[in-house]
């Protein structure tokens, strides 16, 4: 299936809308087949299972084709609007129907039909024998058959919902439509395989999207009877860790971070510089220990580790690029990150902070007077140096890695829908539960394993100090490709 | 609230709606005679019940099973309160539980369509509604219905498991399997006895203790008829069929028991002697797995102190006076301690030790009975 490009999205008041979207504008509503029709056209999908498709639909047609000859409310064969008329049409129509076919086809229906409510219904399609395991098991792998819109076996139902229109005499055809009425005539006796049925089951399918309104309180009841009587039946993708030899390339960066500080030690007492750099490239390389050592590269945690990691890359290579312009801009990065701990220290001292809170105000304020008495130091509300991280990633050329790597793993710090559901749900196999997702309490979904991609950005931010401080000989020669 | 009392909070809450369901069916049965499609439909009823609220009864009942023994009535259908036999189940474990009774009817009233009789269905599904509502209305806090299956289901290979070991019962008495080739060799009663002997005889019992007096014949066509009011036509099949049917009957029975114990977590607890002897029967091989004698041990010796306070005849005593009494002395958990003395790894579940240290515990609530004045 052809999906559109980005460049095919609009941009508009900060919103990405998709072309369809951006033709369609709101005048679009959605009726999903699976959700809102399937439920009142089972009965035809249990006849078609029952006897195969060409028998099946031969049987079919002629029972619409009978009830339509004496019930002309029936202009959508619904399930729920059979239910509705009064005692001596339901029994008409399910006299129609066991004529043709017996009552073991639709017997699974009991199943999810009140019984006190269509005794009618009941008392022509109970059958004893059938146990409800057996009748919910056939109705689960009916509506499985049949959940996808435009599956042959779908699409088969949604042609006797045509063809029952054509027999209530609701709809007409002009002999310019020459192409429908060919493709309402051959469909039955033309094979899925055949070439033909790739043009007729599009127009079948277009025919049967707009008619009639589903009953609410029907679907809403099926989708509970038949819901709450199944099991979740979940599966889940069980990422294995990369096996990644991690282990030396931690040890050689811990050896040319000391080395690197060692050689240059008299700089960190001259300027800001090497203190700022070493120790940001410092701390995503702890980020990077603690996710190797504590082996939870596959967990919802390492995400985030990437995402700094990856800001940190950014905003390193930012520092360097605009020293040359300011070159205090070392000293203006320690400020402003100063500055941020002051004001959680001042809210701190607002509130009564838990004596087992991981905020500890008697450190905050120990590293926030570190060099200056808090009251001589401000709070920047804006971000760093006035840029967002994207626009920085945009000034250093790393817009590709913000778009996927920062982004993506920013909808894991953010707690957005599409990380809860990746991380945080596993999905059912139940077609009758509408193949929903549930919550991964036994916690079984893992994620993709991290360490790969924090080894390559750490590597790249080893690129980038060598850049400025020269890197021990065997490093280089060793990570050169 | 403690855990634990959450927990059964949550029970009581869906107790209630049971007897809210089980009310509401007994007056449209009653309104329709209780005629085999109304039974059917109140079994899908009640099958539809278990089944929307099998999510919160396993996570309620598997934290419940970790932490205590539950015990479920096994090889009956129903509790039968008129008799008195709450009373001893009372006494048994921490909770009683009980498998739905109209599930369990379920197969009968599903049998093809005149093999089941009629008049026998609503004689039965009367009073198993009776005993049911019972139940209900006045110890609804005492025993809890559940549909076993919902929290552990016997899975497919358990049911191979269930034939294979009856092939193996089969050459183990026989030598032989196949159940045309046993027609052949030993077409009647008398040879089949023979084949035996007098050691095998004495254990397969099918009706009860006075079993022992009858020949094999008379104890199989004793239990054919007592399994004909629903069934109906069972008389057809040579006589060495009728009893093959007869053992696969019981021992199904035992097997079908212990695996849905098992797989629930929770133990059996019979009310008459021949369903715990093959219980016992069955198990006593595994009796060097420490988890299996456990389950063996407590389901052996729940039925000899249940047999006991039995024999106690004391129905007429207030059922809260009794029930007061068991929860306050703990006669189940005295025995179970008896069973495993310090220091001791596991259960001594041979009948004779347990039937030994039942006696005296028996002897006291004899006593503490007398005392109150309750015979």
């Amino acid at each position: 299936m052809t999906v559109s490009r980005i460049k095919d999205h609009k941009v508009r008041s900060g919103r990405v809308i998709s072309p369809w979207n951006y033709s369609m504008g709101q005048t679009m509503k959605f009726s999903s087949w699976a959700l809102n029709r399937l439920p009142e056209y089972i009965w035809l999908a249990l006849i078609l299972d029952t006897y195969e498709r060409d028998k099946g639909l031969r049987l079919a047609a002629t029972i619409l084709q009978e009830i339509s000859s004496y019930e002309k409310s029936l202009d959508t064969p619904r399930l729920s609007k059979i239910l509705s008329l009064p005692t001596s049409a339901q029994e008409s129509i399910y006299k129609s129907i066991l004529k043709r076919i017996g009552k073991d086809s639709l017997s699974p229906l009991t199943a999810v039909i009140d019984g006190e409510k269509n005794e009618t219904f009941w008392s022509y399609f109970y059958v004893p024998e059938h146990s409800l395991d057996s009748r919910l098991l056939k109705l689960q792998s009916i509506i499985k058959t049949n959940y996808f819109h435009q599956s042959n076996e779908a699409t088969d139902i949604r042609f006797l919902v045509v063809m029952n229109m054509v027999y209530q005499e609701k709809i007409f055809f002009s002999r310019e439509c020459s192409s429908t009425i060919e493709a309402l005539q051959e469909y039955p006796n033309t094979n899925h395989e055949d070439e033909k049925m790739r043009s007729y089951r599009p127009m079948v399918r277009s025919a049967e999207m707009h008619m009639g309104e589903s009953n609410k309180e029907y679907i809403e009841s099926f989708w509970k009877q038949i819901g709450m009587s199944t099991e979740c039946k979940l599966f889940y993708i069980n990422h294995k860790d990369h096996g990644m030899k991690s282990d030396e390339i931690i040890g050689d960066i811990a050896e040319v971070l000391e080395y690197v500080w060692c050689k240059n030690k008299e700089e960190s007492i001259k300027n800001g510089k090497l203190t700022v750099i070493m120790s940001l490239i410092t701390y995503s390389y702890k980020v990077l220990h603690e996710t190797v050592t504590n082996n939870v590269g596959t967990s919802i945690a390492a995400r985030s580790s990437v995402r700094i990691i990856a800001e940190v890359f950014i905003m390193l290579k930012y520092l360097i690029k605009m020293a040359a312009e300011k070159p205090n801009i070392w000293n203006d990065y320690q400020q402003y990150g100063v500055g941020k701990y002051k004001l959680v220290l001042l809210k701190a001292r607002e509130v009564e902070v838990a004596i087992d809170s991981h905020v500890i105000p008697d450190i905050l304020e120990m590293l926030v007077n570190e060099e200056t008495w808090e009251e001589f130091i401000d709070a920047d509300l804006r971000y760093f140096d006035q840029m967002g991280i994207r626009d920085k990633s945009i000034f250093v050329g790393e817009k590709e890695l913000f778009d996927l790597m920062y982004d993506y793993d920013s909808n894991y710090a953010h707690g957005l829908w599409g990380a809860v559901r990746e991380s945080a749900m596993v999905k059912c196999d139940n077609a009758a539960h509408m193949f929903h997702a549930v919550p991964d309490f036994s916690l079984k979904q893992n994620c993709a394993d991290v360490v790969p991609d924090m080894v390559k950005l750490m590597k790249r931010t080893l690129t980038l100090l060598s850049e400025e401080y020269e890197l021990p000989e065997w490093y280089i020669e060793k990570y050169k490709s | 609230m403690s855990y634990s009392k959450f927990l059964i909070s949550e029970l009581i809450t869906i107790q209630d709606k049971y007897r809210d369901l089980v009310n509401r069916g007994y007056k449209i049965l009653d309104l329709h005679y209780f005629t085999l499609d109304k039974c059917l439909w109140f079994i899908d009823e009640v099958s539809s019940f278990w089944l929307q609220h099998r999510e919160i009864l396993k996570y309620c009942w598997d934290r419940i099973s970790d932490r205590n023994d539950c015990f479920v009535l096994s090889a009956a259908i129903n509790l039968k309160v008129k008799s008195g036999n709450h009373y001893p189940f009372r006494a048994i474990g921490d909770y009683q539980l009980l498998h739905d009774p109209f599930l369990k009817l379920e197969n009968f009233l599903r049998a093809p369509y005149g093999s089941v009789n009629a008049e026998e269905v609503e004689l039965q599904f009367r009073h198993v509604m009776k005993d049911t509502i019972d139940i209900l209305t006045n110890y609804s806090h005492d025993f809890f219905f559940i549909q076993l299956s919902i929290i552990g289901s016997v899975s497919d290979d358990k049911i191979d498991t269930i034939h294979q070991g009856y092939e193996n019962l089969l050459k183990e008495i026989f030598g032989k399997t196949g159940i045309d080739c046993l027609s052949q060799e030993y077409p009647t009663y008398e040879l089949i006895e023979k084949r035996l002997g007098p050691d095998i005889c004495q254990l397969l019992l099918f009706n009860d203790h006075n079993d022992v007096n009858m020949s094999l014949g008379e104890r199989v066509e004793a239990f054919m008829k007592a399994q004909k009011p629903l069934t109906g036509n069972v008389t057809s099949g040579s006589e060495c069929d009728r009893f093959l049917l007869a053992l696969f009957c019981m021992y199904s029975q035992a097997i079908d028991t212990i695996l849905s114990c098992l797989s629930a977590g929770v133990y059996p607890y019979f009310r008459s002697e021949i369903p715990a002897k093959y219980f016992y029967l069955l198990l006593r091989n595994y009796s060097g797995d420490e988890a299996m004698t456990e389950f063996i041990g407590k389901g052996v010796a729940s039925y000899f102190l249940a047999n006991g306070i039995e024999q106690l005849d004391i129905v007429n005593m207030p059922f809260d006076v009794y029930r007061d009494y068991v929860l306050r002395e703990q006669p189940y958990a005295t025995l179970i301690n008896c069973l495993v003395p310090d220091g001791a790894k596991d259960i001594d579940c041979r009948p004779s030790n347990i039937s030994k240290i039942v006696t005296p515990i028996i002897d006291k609530l004899r006593v503490d009975f007398g005392a109150c004045g309750c015979y």
